[in-house]
């Protein structure tokens, strides 16, 4: 499930980032030869917030997201394990509300078209439900990850790598 | 609003990802608020979503990883090679060479810093360099590339505080090649005497330079046609982002012929990742955003700081002492988000160009990476080159004040940032 899961996110990402950038350049050449296509950026417009949520769910699994380790850098594993633990039952929590409310808005939404192409903007508000439920997925899995692993020493937590492997993350 | 702080610091405390730390403190307004419904969050979520300039920011970052992945870093590097090497401390002027021409092509410090730690740091140090001094000059000379167009933070500041992304781009073309040449001296200064030299090289003579120069022509072009390209007022700055992914794409598949199908996946599925880290942070940043304004924060920040001062220069350089302290603890993304809606109103108000700010501000936030104790550029560099942190930070010193100085004449010649600007639009 999880590895059909990151398959899914890394194709998604990249078919979406390859169609919004064709999408915008066409525009561009298309204007300059005066022929404007309106619907070609309002179509990129709204496919990039999916993007932005597949992208941030690949990075939330690769634990690529940045946070600050000044002051949890010198516990133990087991202490740092505990922490991210509860931050991730707190963080689903918060990705549940937004599922719901996400979801009520989209209902709200579905009259309201989008910029002069006639989309509705109701494509646009449900992508955060749906990058919400998605982000869930990863947190999950990660934190299954972690806790099969709690008694190695260096193995990497739910958000964080363990030290030897976050230097060469950023490569 | 206090409790949105409060909330937000002790996430960050314990480690959680800073778009998470955002995202919740950011939220809580709306759960806790009497007035506004709690869709409206979600709402500010996906309305960030919809700013066109903000495209931007994945079409750059996607053509940085393409022009990795189609030689035109290894160019650059051979040309900054042949060019300074020859030099007092000629690998530590390679190093500041490449992270301004880096600059021009893709738009992140750390990525620069990582990068050149790599193929930089072992020779430097077989050479007989110090490692604090290694590691301190790499990582320090990534920050001219936060003013070098395209820099993502000039993109968001513009963003978020609603100043022109052209003429900020034009800007700080001008700061980011003094920051060359202040940082170029420093280092010059410390390696001569302590006899610095690179064994191998010598002064190149007028034809290799040349060479180099030409084999290397379609980076450095680069940024010069994105430029043009803007200037122009044709193009906007998203619509030149998608111009620089076709233009990585055309240089690596046909001029280069270095480029594979392969590497376009790897580049591609690098910079979904990259673009979903950052952006995370900018959506979740919608809320707080709004919160900020609703709470009219920059109304009561702007008149504790005006009731003591008017002179506009003190009051932008108090505003950056602000900023330099906050930097060191908290990530330059972050404070671009947060502090640039509270800031820019205030410094308009009393009368400073928000393009010269911005230049000021994005240079002051970008050093926070730099140092201790939190800086994401220090910890990749010295964890890349094994150097221990007081090394690091001893040796920064003379680089420091080259920074601190410049940072200073840009404050008080305002022409040196806004010559250019003003000149093409």
């Amino acid at each position: 499930m999880n590895s059909v899961l990151k398959r899914f996110e890394l194709v998604c990402g990249v078919i979406l980032l390859g169609l919004i950038v064709f999408l915008v350049f066409i525009a561009a050449i298309m204007r300059t030869f005066g022929h404007p296509l309106i619907w070609s950026v309002d179509l990129a417009q709204l496919l990039f917030i999916w993007l932005c949520f597949v992208g941030a769910s690949r990075a939330l699994r690769a634990r690529a997201h940045l946070g600050m380790d000044i002051a949890i850098r010198h516990l133990g594993h087991r202490s740092r394990l505990i922490i991210e633990l509860l931050l991730a039952v707190l963080f689903i929590a918060f990705l549940a509300i937004l599922t719901v409310e996400g979801v009520n808005l989209t209902l709200l939404n579905r009259e309201r078209l989008f910029g002069d192409s006639g989309l509705s903007y109701a494509y646009v508000t449900i992508a955060v439900p749906f990058g919400s439920l998605l982000l869930v997925t990863s947190i999950v899995s990660n934190a299954l990850e972690a806790w099969k692993q709690r008694n190695a020493p260096a193995a990497d937590l739910v958000f964080s790598r363990s030290d030897d492997s976050s230097a060469q993350a950023l490569l | 609003m206090i409790y949105l702080g409060i909330v937000f610091l002790v996430l960050l405390v314990l480690g959680a990802p800073v778009a998470f730390a955002i995202g919740i403190s950011g939220f809580l307004f709306f759960l806790m608020s009497d007035v506004m419904p709690t869709s409206i969050g979600v709402q500010k979520i996906a309305s960030v979503s919809q700013s066109f300039p903000l495209l931007a920011v994945p079409f750059f970052v996607f053509a940085g990883h393409l022009m990795n992945e189609s030689g035109i870093t290894e160019r650059l590097f051979r040309f900054s090679k042949v060019a300074v090497s020859w030099m007092s401390g000629g690998l530590a002027q390679v190093s500041i060479i490449l992270s301004t021409l880096m600059g021009g092509v893709s738009g992140s410090a750390v990525a620069d810093a990582a990068m050149e730690a790599r193929i930089l740091g072992p020779t430097m140090i077989e050479n007989g360099y110090s490692r604090g001094y290694s590691a301190a000059v790499i990582a320090l000379s990534s920050l001219i590339t936060a003013t070098i167009p395209p820099s993502l933070g000039l993109i968001l500041y513009g963003y978020v505080g609603n100043v022109s992304i052209g003429r900020l781009f034009l800007a700080g073309i001008v700061p980011g090649l003094l920051m060359m040449v202040f940082l170029m001296c420093a280092a010059y200064l410390v390696a001569k005497k302590r006899n610095y030299v690179d064994r191998d090289a010598k002064r190149p003579d007028m034809r290799t330079f040349f060479h180099a120069l030409y084999e290397a022509k379609w980076a450095l072009a680069f940024p010069v046609l994105l430029v043009v390209a803007i200037r122009g007022g044709v193009f906007t700055p998203s619509e030149v982002g998608s111009f620089a992914v076709v233009y990585a794409l055309v240089i690596g598949f046909v001029v280069h012929g270095d480029l594979t199908l392969d590497k376009v996946w790897r580049a591609a599925t690098h910079a979904v990742q990259d673009i979903g880290m950052i952006m995370l942070i900018i959506l979740f940043s919608g809320m707080i955003g709004f919160a900020i304004i609703f709470e009219q924060v920059p109304q009561s920040i702007a008149a504790a700081l005006l009731a003591g001062m008017s002179s506009p220069v003190a009051i932008v350089a108090t505003i950056l002492l602000m900023l330099f302290i906050a930097g060191l603890f908290v990530e330059s993304t972050v404070l671009v988000l947060l502090l640039t809606p509270i800031f820019v109103p205030i410094v308009k108000q009393v009368g400073f160009d928000p393009v010269h700010f911005g230049i000021l501000m994005m240079t002051i936030v970008t050093l926070g990476s730099m140092t201790p104790p939190v800086g994401v550029a220090m910890y990749t560099v010295c964890s890349l080159i094994n150097c221990r942190i007081e090394d690091y930070v001893r040796e920064s010193a003379p680089f420091l004040v080259a920074i601190i100085a410049l940072v200073l004449l840009l404050l008080f010649v305002p022409q040196l940032v806004l010559f250019l600007p003003n000149l093409v639009f």
